[in-house]
């Protein structure tokens, strides 16, 4: 399947849920069901997709379809979806659509200057030659921090919480255990309870942080 | 030269005038001037010295009809003038009797705010929203059109406003003439200025007959120029509102003047003086279940066994009234009218391309709000009228509402018209309801909601748009409590919760009983009838049962079965449920246990519910005593994409999100929800019935009873109804091939009008019969 037949198929789905829909108390569907028709070909769809929105698309979409694939391309929007995205913002007549195609344009505005210098880090180069999933997630979130300051103060400020949720736990935990555990398994434990989804068996895909 | 005097009497009675100007002048010589202040029937004069020769003598000034003309002055003179005032007032019924006031004071707005209570004042205009005489364009009301339209009219949507001239004749001699280049002028300005121009919310007509046009309006301007003489002795205009407080316009009032121009004291086109009133809209009410129905809508929708089963309770109610079948299968595209600047034109809701095509929409809750608006009157009593708010809903049940329902006895209004606000489910009438009569305590000061609090579900997945909350707040009548309907796949109110009316209670805020859906009910239920009815099927309808004419149980379709049926011992069980949600993500139908179904419903669900109870409690007094809980299972519908945190799982021992059952519903990764067994709360709470979907509980086989058994969980909010002492009768009604099937019920299904509540009965005292003095702001 090519990614237009892909996108094509997503549209039809999309119209088929709607239609089903018709009697029921909520006739259309919501934005984010929309969105999860669209994720179901992952990022493969966002091409044409941002290609239909900018040969003008929107306009003949209603609230709910538009809604859904702003939120789909809030994941896998590239910098190509900004200008579309603009003129939604400034031409569509639902207040909450121009309110969410204008952050989402902000932020995919600043992709095209943060992806070019990131691939200059060797590090990333290194990673994206291994095709190993877990180095390149790595390097290229390491290669982020390293290009946009504000990463590392966003990162410093979950681990500063957890580190204090961990000591405030400790010593209530540390007279049940009688002094058998370490403020270090404790914060290890903490990790693998707040992130288990990550790192204990994948039997579930919801993701919890 | 000459002692040339001049004397003025002002004439004898009580105006807001004394001061002339005395002007005279000669070509060649200075001018003489002089101001004198003067006194009712006390000559004063003033003696000028000046030049033989021939002056023009000018007496002007506020009120007083000015004298111009030319005298030869040979030698001393006295040259006496009796002055006539003449001028002009404004009046409004500023004290709401229904009778035109005295005129306020002049140069000053009157009165100084608008205020409530029994001592309230400014005039009250009515939001003229119902349809008259016909002979406004089809969809349209008569405040959205430039005319009074008809008799009717006059008398029940139209104010009144009035000029009146006085004349006051001089101590000697007749009285003069209105001076011909006198004039007046009326002007429509905001109050607040936040508000958007006063003219879009209100309108002046030439007159007070049928037929007559806007003067100052949206159409035309925000003033106008009146002739004295087509004032005379006095002329009534009249004056409706044309929308109700709310966006760009929360104040709800507006500001008449009246100017009058006398171009001799002030110059041309400069008012002299003026009179004002402050004016305000009549508010809307939402109708609460203490009000007696007055008649009932359900769709016409291939659902004859439905109407004809519930109308058998409605012809049995008392006090009666009649059943209205609207048939939106039959009713052509409508346009919905919204101004637009300064022209009427046709509203397409923000974010859908078209006029929703014609079908037989059936969700008669969702399209409207039942409520009225009450006003003075023009002095033949208090005029109140049944107005529908127009939810921000986009389904072609809407055609029949502008094609038919509007009417001369019913009104409606859409305060989301013309804006920019998406449409979502929360926009619906079923999210939208008003408790009845309720009060809060706090540190023992008690404020009253004589006409209850509209509740509405509003968070992230289920919102209310902008334009109708900011309506409701204007309203200042019932402030809302937001509570949280994101659980529920429709994400309505209705769907959890409703108000049905105890007389017992001493305290007038305390005339009720909350239902509110309850899982954990349900499953005790059930709990404690395994022993004895294990076997008892639920989601069935019983052998020879209304609406099943075989001598088994018919299995009911629900969750995506076809029969998902099941048994007491089945829901209390472990086993595989019948049924399944579907994941959008995938397309696939996922399967889930009946413990996980049992154990999302009683902590996940009932907690949500809690939730919501807990926030009424925070907005009025009620204990757990005032709460009657209904047993209703629930099912998931779909999930909601994302992440989830600790605090959205509904155990912490529990591993991950459980496909979606270890999350609160509403939450992300969590499910939205529909009910499983007939949603009894969301039912129609009549006069002295209650008509109530049919759970198909667990169903209790005993050929001694009439259909040949009992639903348990019909049996249960029975008892607890019936130990409301004279309270309602349940009625039980199958809707759940025409409504429950697609997610709704009986409540979501009909509307209604109700009268107005009684509050001079309610809380015994006269006060309390008229909003406008029963609130305080």
């Amino acid at each position: 399947m090519s990614a237009q037949s892909d996108y094509q198929q997503a549209l039809k789905d999309i119209a088929s849920l709607a239609s089903s829909m018709e009697d029921r108390i909520s006739n259309r569907p919501a934005p984010y069901t929309v969105d999860q028709i669209f994720r179901r070909y992952s990022g493969t769809i966002a091409t044409p997709m941002i290609d239909d929105l900018k040969a003008g698309v929107w306009k003949k979409w209603e609230s709910w379809q538009l809604g859904g694939a702003i939120s789909y391309l809030g994941s896998y929007g590239t910098s190509a979806a900004v200008a579309p995205l603009r003129e939604i913002e400034q031409n569509y007549p639902v207040t909450d659509i121009q309110i969410q195609a204008k952050e989402l344009a902000d932020l995919l505005a600043t992709l095209d200057v943060a992806v070019s210098e990131a691939r200059q880090i060797p590090q990333v180069q290194d990673a994206i030659k291994s095709g190993d999933a877990d180095q390149m997630a790595r390097s290229m979130l390491l290669g982020l921090a390293q290009i946009d300051p504000d990463w590392p103060v966003r990162a410093s400020e979950i681990q500063t919480k957890l580190f204090d949720l961990s000591a405030d736990s400790f010593p209530a935990i540390n007279e049940m255990a009688g002094g058998k555990l370490s403020q270090d398994d404790v914060t290890k434990a903490l990790v693998e309870i707040l992130f288990q989804q990550f790192l204990g068996t994948p039997t579930d895909s919801q993701r919890e942080h | 030269m000459a002692n040339y005097t001049v004397q003025l009497t002002a004439p004898v009675g009580v105006y807001p005038f004394n001061t002339v100007r005395i002007s005279l002048t000669c070509l060649g010589q200075p001018q003489q001037t002089k101001d004198l202040v003067l006194t009712p029937n006390v000559a004063a004069s003033h003696v000028f010295n000046i030049a033989n020769g021939t002056w023009r003598l000018q007496v002007s000034g506020m009120g007083f009809v000015p004298i111009d003309e030319q005298v030869v002055v040979n030698n001393d003179a006295t040259d006496i003038k009796n002055l006539t005032v003449i001028y002009y007032t404004l009046h409004t019924d500023r004290d709401r009797d229904g009778v035109l006031d005295a005129a306020g004071n002049i140069n000053q707005i009157s009165p100084q705010t608008v205020t409530f209570g029994i001592a309230g004042r400014g005039a009250i205009i009515p939001v003229n929203c119902n349809r008259d005489g016909n002979n406004a364009v089809v969809g349209r009301t008569d405040n959205q059109d430039r005319d009074i339209n008809g008799n009717n009219d006059l008398v029940t949507g139209v104010a009144r406003l009035e000029i009146r001239q006085t004349i006051v004749a001089p101590v000697a001699g007749p009285a003069a003439p209105v001076p011909v280049g006198w004039g007046l002028k009326l002007w429509l300005g905001k109050a607040r200025n936040t508000d958007a121009a006063a003219r879009n919310h209100f309108r002046i007509f030439d007159g007070d007959a049928n037929n007559s046009v806007e003067i100052i309006g949206p159409e035309t301007a925000d003033e106008a120029n009146i002739t004295t003489a087509s004032v005379g002795a006095a002329k009534a205009y009249g004056i409706e509102a044309v929308r109700f407080a709310g966006r760009n316009f929360a104040s709800g009032q507006g500001i008449i003047s009246l100017f009058i121009i006398q171009p001799e004291v002030t110059g041309a086109n400069n008012p002299t003086y003026m009179y004002a009133e402050r004016i305000v809209a009549a508010r809307w009410i939402g109708n609460h279940h203490r009000q007696t129905v007055s008649r009932i809508y359900v769709v016409d929708a291939n659902n004859a066994n439905f109407q004809a089963a519930l109308g058998v309770p409605v012809a049995n109610e008392n006090p009666p009234y009649a059943l209205t079948l609207a048939t939106p299968g039959a009713s052509a595209l409508t346009n919905v009218p919204y101004l637009n600047g300064n022209i009427w034109q046709n509203f397409i809701a923000a974010g859908r391309l078209a006029r929703p095509a014609v079908s037989r929409d059936r969700w008669m809750r969702d399209t409207i709000v039942s409520g009225h608006s009450v006003w003075p009157g023009n002095g033949a009593g208090v005029q109140s009228k049944d107005a529908f708010m127009k939810t921000h809903r986009w389904r072609s049940l809407q055609n029949w509402i502008y094609q038919t329902l509007i009417s001369q006895n019913v009104g409606l209004y859409y305060p989301a018209a013309g804006s920019a606000d998406g449409i979502n489910d929360g926009n619906s009438g079923g999210n939208i309801a008003v408790t009845p009569p309720v009060q809060k305590t706090v540190n023992g000061a008690t404020t009253y909601y004589r006409y209850g609090r509209i509740y509405f579900g509003n968070n992230v997945q289920s919102t209310v748009d902008q334009s109708s909350r900011e309506f409701f707040d204007a309203q200042n009548m019932q402030p809302p409590i937001t509570l949280d309907t994101d659980w529920l796949a429709v994400g309505h109110v209705d769907e959890m919760m409703t108000f049905v009316p105890d007389n017992n209670p001493a305290n007038a805020f305390k005339k009720w009983k909350l239902l509110v859906a309850s899982p954990a009910t349900a499953y005790g239920i059930l709990r404690n009838n395994r022993n004895a009815h294990g076997n008892a099927p639920l989601l069935a309808r019983p052998p020879h049962s209304p609406g099943n004419a075989t001598p088994n149980f018919a299995g009911l379709g629900i969750g995506n079965a076809i029969d998902a049926t099941g048994t007491i011992t089945d829901f209390l069980g472990n086993g595989q449920a019948p049924t399944s949600w579907q994941d959008i993500n995938t397309g696939n139908l996922q399967n889930y246990t009946y413990k996980q179904l049992r154990d999302w419903n009683i902590n996940g669900v009932e907690y949500l519910i809690n939730q919501n109870i807990r926030r009424l409690k925070a907005a009025f007094d009620l204990t757990d005593n005032d709460v009657i809980r209904v047993p209703v299972i629930f099912i998931p519908v779909h999930q909601i994409n994302g992440n989830f945190t600790m605090a959205d799982k509904i155990s912490f021992w529990t591993m991950g999100a459980d496909n979606g059952f270890n999350i609160y519903p509403g939450r992300e990764c969590g499910f939205r929800s529909g009910a499983m067994t007939g949603d009894m709360v969301n039912m129609f709470v009549g006069n002295d019935k209650l008509m109530i979907p049919k759970p198909f509980g667990p169903w209790i086989v005993d050929n001694t009873m009439p259909n040949n058994g009992h639903d348990l969980f019909e049996d249960d909010i029975r008892q607890k109804i019936a130990a409301i002492q004279n309270g309602p009768e349940c009625v039980f009604i199958d809707d759940w091939d025409d409504y429950h099937v697609a997610h709704g019920e009986i409540h979501c299904g009909t509307n209604e009008l109700r009268a107005p509540y009684d509050g001079q009965t309610a809380f015994g005292n006269a006060r309390y019969a008229n909003w406008w003095t029963a609130v305080d702001a």
